[in-house]
């Protein structure tokens, strides 16, 4: 079980509102390099409580539309509505306090920094102390820094990797990295998650342990934007998915409807393809 | 295949504790009960207060001096080097930047006298005013870009001091500053600064080491791992950097109040870039991130070209880039990088034991 969060002292989070639509919309979203269209007028809904998947081939843009979400690149146009708010233009730390926040494809964890502290980073726009409570060892800052050391510490039980928290996160073996990366996200208390290709480089096992970890985080609360390429991995876990190729949407729906759809075979497997579900 | 723990478990391979290793281990059992060491710090101070009452004549005891200087420094410099990872080169320009406020404000030059409380005060904001403006422009670079514009900062307050001649008194400098008078007693005695520097280094430590393990330190460290990462985590990463030079410029500005009235005579030429080099050395060679070790490297650099010193005088520049570069190529962490210890549950021996952190510098 993911901790819950009402305990914070920051108390910066209003009650989650929008209960179904109006949580996330991406309305007509561009981000061109040049000449180069990596995100062309792509547009969905993700409603809360769903895990929604963004698929697509390498190079179809996915990775390029969360850097645009999250406020990394400007937005070429388009709206990325979030709980009624329009995120593109805000600084990314704002992006991240409103309540997105994301994990890497490739693992960017705080490498010389211990596991413990990683994840409290991610505390950070949850807290307030400044530099004078911090010189004078105000009560305020013991008092965060307790509730930040215990919150990091739960989710690191939640991801099953507290045993190793005074580990400097180097050290940690690629998969327990994943997992540290996770719970850094989730200290900075989402509303929505943005997981980008959680199961790459990792074996079979691995991933069906990835993928209930997402679904648990999920059942917790938290709205799951998931970018995959692994086919049996999407399938099984997503409510809704959209499928981009070369930077535009192709195709949306749920599972089943994106299995069977023409269009979206052709992208990942050339004409004349059916896609089969491995074991089936 | 099925035990799909176990296999993870697996993958980090358990060594067999060397000798060194078991040395090592018992070293750190001592070191955490409490007692050691509070016991050694005792032991410590009450060393440091004798040091002058044992050492005959004032040559050394001012060889001191000057390596507590560099200690405050240094330790301002590894809050924005070694802390928030901004690898500047243009240090010493907070250190002038304290010098001349004092040499300003108390001597025969503008005929003004004030006292050194106060202006020790302002040497320090003014210190840090100043490094908080010139990280505006350097707030998007990094690296080696970062290096090169504070080196250029470094000259510009050089060269201001050299040329604004009716204000700094130009190459000759400032002469007859007022040694520094605390309440009723006259700072004249290399003895007087050596406790003076020696409580503010003491300060200086106690306060850093708070920094360093708050909220805001670890932001700061978070800032020099991945910036971009730590942006999307929520730090306000402009803000924060800004704040890491204004706060590591400071020491600097003190410092160089002290020196001015220590000296009682400043001129342009203290403020070259060498001495820029020699205190990021000084940061580098103990332990870049590591308070410790920083206060190592400090007195290390400082103390040990003397013996050596009709030769090193010549060559210490030289001496310098040698010692940087083997350290560099050998051991990148410096002499005393910050260590994680595993946690009071996790037995020696236990899994991640073999591998335990260091920090790398970079």
């Amino acid at each position: 079980m993911i901790p819950s969060v009402a305990d914070s002292p920051a108390n910066s989070r209003s009650g989650i509102s929008g209960e179904t639509g109006n949580f996330l919309i991406v309305k007509n979203v561009s981000k061109h390099f040049g000449a180069l269209k990596a995100v062309d007028g792509v547009g969905f809904e993700v409603h809360q409580g769903q895990i929604f998947s963004v698929i697509g081939p390498n190079g179809a843009g996915k990775t390029t539309l969360f850097n645009v979400i999250t406020g990394v690149y400007p937005a070429t146009g388009g709206e990325v509505i979030f709980c009624e708010q329009n995120v593109l233009g805000l600084p990314e730390h704002s992006i991240t306090e409103l309540g997105i926040a994301r994990t890497y494809q490739l693992i960017r964890v705080f490498k010389n920094m211990s596991v413990l502290e990683n994840v409290q980073v991610g505390t950070h726009c949850r807290t307030k102390a400044g530099v004078w409570d911090a010189l004078l060892q105000t009560p305020k800052a013991s008092h965060e820094e307790e509730w930040s050391r215990e919150r990091a510490l739960e989710l690191l039980s939640f991801v099953g990797i507290d045993k190793y928290q005074n580990e400097l996160a180097r050290n940690l073996p690629f998969g327990y990295q994943r997992r540290l990366e996770l719970a850094r996200a989730l200290a900075t208390e989402p509303k929505l998650l943005l997981v980008d290709e959680p199961t790459a480089g990792m074996n079979p096992f691995e991933k069906v342990e990835m993928m209930s970890l997402l679904h648990t985080i999920r059942n917790n609360g938290v709205t799951i934007l998931l970018v995959e390429h692994d086919m049996d991995v999407v399938m099984g876990i997503s409510d809704w998915i959209a499928v981009l190729d070369h930077g535009a949407k192709i195709a949306e729906g749920t599972p089943a409807e994106v299995r069977h759809n023409e269009k979206v075979i052709e992208a990942y497997l050339g004409r004349g393809f059916r896609y089969e579900p491995a074991g089936s | 295949m099925s035990n799909y723990k176990g296999d993870d478990k697996a993958a980090i391979v358990v060594q067999p504790l060397s000798l060194r290793d078991k040395v090592v281990q018992s070293w750190h059992v001592l070191a955490g009960k409490a007692w050691t060491g509070k016991l050694s710090l005792v032991i410590l101070a009450v060393l440091l207060l004798a040091i002058p009452r044992l050492i005959t004549g004032n040559y050394w005891i001012r060889v001191l001096d000057h390596a507590g200087l560099y200690i405050m420094m240094a330790l301002g410099l590894n809050l924005i080097a070694g802390q928030a990872g901004l690898v500047s080169l243009g240090y010493i320009a907070f250190f002038a930047v304290g010098s001349y406020t004092y040499a300003l404000l108390a001597s025969p030059l503008h005929g003004m006298h004030l006292p050194f409380p106060p202006v020790f005060i302002l040497a320090g904001v003014l210190a840090g005013v100043f490094g908080f403006l010139l990280s505006i422009p350097t707030l998007p670079l990094k690296g080696d870009y970062l290096v090169m514009v504070t080196l250029a900062f470094n000259e510009i307050i050089r060269l201001l001091a050299h040329n604004l001649k009716p204000l700094t008194g130009g190459t000759r400098g400032i002469i007859s500053i007022d040694h520094p008078r605390i309440l009723f007693y006259k700072l004249t005695t290399p003895r007087d600064y050596y406790y003076v520097l020696l409580l503010l280094c003491a300060v200086e430590i106690f306060l850093m080491r708070r920094l360093e393990r708050s909220r805001i330190g670890r932001a700061w460290m978070a800032i020099r791992e991945d910036e971009g990462a730590a942006r999307t985590m929520g730090l306000d990463t402009q803000r924060l950097k800004l704040l890491a030079c204004a706060i590591g410029s400071i020491p600097a500005g003190l410092a160089g109040s002290l020196y001015a009235g220590m000296q009682t005579y400043i001129s342009p030429t203290d403020f070259i870039v060498d001495e820029s080099i020699v205190i990021l050395s000084m940061v580098a060679v103990g332990g870049i991130g590591n308070v410790p070790g920083v206060v190592l490297g400090a007195l290390l650099l400082a103390i040990a070209p003397e013996p050596i010193r009709t030769y090193a005088q010549t060559y210490r520049l030289l001496i310098y880039g040698a010692i940087l570069v083997m350290f560099t190529l050998f051991r990148p962490e410096g002499i005393w990088p910050k260590r994680y210890r595993a946690h009071e549950g996790e037995k020696a021996g236990g899994p991640m034991e073999g591998v335990s952190g260091q920090v790398e510098a970079r």
